[in-house]
């Protein structure tokens, strides 16, 4: 399987992990000294574990497991990515699990756009990453899919003579809103506080991570696709904003190697109504490469430009795989298209 | 800009010409190239010699000793297209970007070295404790596994590697700087590069066995650059 | 000046996309002890009431007791909350409307004037009438 030249480059333990890992779902290869190192001096402490029955008789909890058919991941996991930092229990919380959610969240979503869409503009791309992942998106998830939320302080809970582990099966935050009286509403931004949006986005992030833990690299990439990728919808030729369409046009040819485009009406009516249409294509040779509908000549001409920015910007391969999706001897590698952005 | 003007320009023998090039054709523009840093007229077209080189003075497209070092870091497994490699070590900066550069590769890379150093951490810290996530512990200090992946250790790992000299960029000012940013970019560039060339399984082995193990470690850079100020 | 994306536009959830969330959380069924319309639910929660928790296990089955009708209550994932009463019915129909709350997305029940409704842009395209060749083409 390993050619000679092959083992000089990689360390030892690489090698004898490598020889028995099949896929992606393993834990992987086992860390060397220097990692080993760093990761238990930066250690943070950590609340009380949830043990496994007491996380059980929460039915706020069985319910969402089974809607989330996460039946493979124990309850005390579960509860844990429920309490966050600003809880005010004894228990664990998901900070770190939430930390480490959130980057495969965003390596997933990133991977998603650029396989889908390799030419999409930068800031585009990072904006659509965004419409996927940032807090109030997934709050959005977290409460369609029926997240309870427990927000009173431990003092009123106290008060209220309600035990500690009531907390498991809802979402346990403080709220950083608080509406005092009517049309008074008061925001403390502070350590012991969260608002509403971000505390859900760490109960999703910390989900994601219990999800790796449990089921490995692939089960996560799976999770993340069919619950958070798939469902939503977003339309991304209606957020390209260009601002020098004609400009940009001309330089993309130049540097493709194309002829110069040039606009040309092909039909129009009404020139001297009171609403003239006009509709003029953007040429490079015999090629056309976009086409634009205005009521004005110039209006035409800026969307035809417009629509031949999108057509290249919004390339989408047939059917591509994803690095991630398959096995390195069954991944083919695509060519890469991407020039990068144009600069004007 | 007509053939009058070049005459007098010659004649008044105010700039060197290094390139002329004059179109007698309506619809051709006429190039007048003029080499002393010093341009005459606005809207002119630099001559491609001016621009095209990095600041090592090695000129574009680089040849087999420029692709040397990471060949050199990459192996024969994780090799990779001359072309890519081209572009992951060309910047946005180059040639005012006429050229395919690394932008994308570079934020598709970083994610992935996010990602892997913080579940390399997760395994790490979970060794000797009890307490695991099915041997994974996620409570480490995030700024520390933020650093792991960050623009100053991913520069110091290119200038360990001895990439500097392969990158095509162009420094806003001489001696102005711009090198961390430029040097961790052209890093996760050529991680991105990998993952899409081999794929996620194959990259995640090149970043364990090179960038986590070996001389480039990021956790001992970060070891190093690590400052407590919590 | 780079493209820029334009933020205000909304994406949208599609439920059934690549993955179902049940939309229906928590039924609740509210009987009272004395009432006479509370029979059928009596009856049905010493016979059907494990039965029904076994069957639907993402949605929360909650057993109240308040004088007064008995009802058949279902919260849903949109924060709405569907109450029907089920006042001197038998079991099999007081099971019927159970199964009915539980279908049920927590959406207003509103009238539809469309066979279809889609956020997906059409599939051929709309007419234009200066995309036709231009022998066929109107001349005013």
């Amino acid at each position: 399987m390993f050619t000679g030249p092959r083992l000089a480059f990689l360390s030892r333990q690489s090698v004898s992990k490598l020889g028995m890992r099949r896929s992606l779902s393993a834990t992987g290869p086992a860390a060397s000294g220097a990692a080993a190192e760093y990761a238990q001096k930066h250690t943070k402490s950590k609340g009380d574990p949830i043990s496994e029955d007491l996380a059980a008789t929460s039915s706020a909890l069985q319910t969402l497991a089974a809607r989330l058919h996460l039946k493979d991941i124990p309850y005390s996991t579960l509860a844990r990515t429920l309490i966050t930092d600003t809880s005010g229990s004894r228990f664990a919380n998901n900070s770190g699990l939430a930390g480490f959610g959130k980057s495969l969240l965003a390596f997933y979503t990133y991977e998603h756009f650029m396989i889908n869409y390799p030419r999409l503009p930068q800031r585009v791309l990072r904006h659509a990453v965004d419409v996927y992942t940032a807090p109030r998106a997934l709050a959005e998830v977290a409460k369609l899919w029926g997240v309870q939320s427990e927000t009173r302080t431990p003092f009123a809970r106290y008060l209220a003579n309600v035990k500690d582990e009531s907390v498991l099966g809802r979402l346990a935050y403080i709220d950083a809103v608080e509406a005092v009286e009517p049309g008074v509403t008061k925001i403390t931004d502070s350590k012991t506080t969260m608002h509403a949006d971000v505390a859900m986005a760490t109960f999703i992030r910390a989900l994601v991570a219990a999800v790796y833990a449990h089921r490995g690299l692939d089960g996560a990439r799976d999770f993340i696709h069919q619950y958070l990728i798939k469902p939503r919808k977003l339309d991304l030729q209606s957020i390209i904003s260009i601002s020098r369409p004609t400009r940009e046009l001309a330089v993309l040819c130049s540097r493709e190697g194309l002829e110069a485009p040039v606009s040309r009406l092909m039909a129009e009516s009404g020139r001297y109504s009171n609403t003239p249409v006009f509709v003029v294509g953007v040429f490079s040779g015999q090629s056309k490469l976009g086409e634009g509908q205005g009521s004005s000549l110039k209006e035409a001409r800026t969307r035809a430009a417009v629509n031949a920015l999108q057509a290249w910007y919004l390339y989408s391969p047939i059917d591509p795989t994803a690095p991630s999706a398959a096995p390195a001897a069954e991944y083919k590698p695509q060519p890469y298209v991407d020039g990068g952005e144009i600069v004007i | 800009m007509t053939l009058q003007f070049v005459r007098q320009a010659v004649r008044a023998g105010r700039a060197t010409l290094a390139r002329q090039q004059l179109a007698m054709t309506g619809s051709r523009r006429t190039l007048v190239v003029v080499r002393n840093g010093q341009t005459v007229v606005r809207g002119l077209k630099k001559d491609e010699a001016l621009y095209m080189k990095n600041p090592h003075g090695i000129e574009y497209p680089g040849n087999a000793e420029t692709f040397a070092p990471l060949q050199e870091l990459l192996g024969s497994e994780y090799a990779l297209p001359e072309e890519l490699m081209l572009q992951a070590l060309t910047h946005k900066s180059f040639a005012h970007g006429k050229k395919p550069y690394n932008e994308r590769l570079a934020i598709l890379g970083k994610q992935l070295l996010r990602m892997e150093t913080g579940r390399a951490t997760a395994q790490s810290a979970a060794q000797g404790t009890q307490e695991s996530i099915n041997g994974h512990n996620f409570d480490v200090n995030e700024r520390a596994i933020e650093l792991l992946s960050s623009s100053p250790t991913l520069s110091q790992v290119c200038r360990l590697a001895k990439l500097e000299k392969s990158i095509f960029w162009r420094p806003a000012d001489a001696g102005k700087g711009g090198e961390t940013t430029i040097y961790s970019t052209s890093m996760s560039a050529v991680v991105g590069a990998v993952l899409l060339q081999h794929g996620a399984e194959r990259a995640i082995e090149f970043i364990r066995s090179r960038l986590m193990a070996g001389p480039y470690s990021v956790f001992d850079i970060s070891n190093q650059l690590f400052v407590d100020t919590a | 000046m780079p493209v820029q994306p334009a933020k205000f536009i909304q994406s949208t959830f599609r439920n059934g996309v690549g993955s179902f969330v049940q939309p229906c959380t928590k039924i609740v069924l509210r009987y009272c002890n004395w009432g006479g319309s509370s029979r059928g639910m009596r009856k049905l929660l010493n016979e059907n009431i494990r039965q029904i928790a076994a069957e639907n296990p993402e949605i929360e089955v909650v057993v109240q007791k308040k004088s007064g009708h008995p009802i058949v209550q279902g919260f849903y994932a949109n924060g709405n909350i569907k109450s029907v009463c089920v006042r001197n019915y038998e079991p099999s129909k007081i099971l019927e409307k159970i199964s009915v709350v539980r279908n049920s997305s927590g959406e207003k029940l509103r009238k539809y004037n469309r066979a279809v409704e889609s956020k997906n842009e059409s599939v051929r395209g709309i007419w234009s009438p200066f995309h036709v060749d231009a022998e066929h083409r109107y001349r005013i």
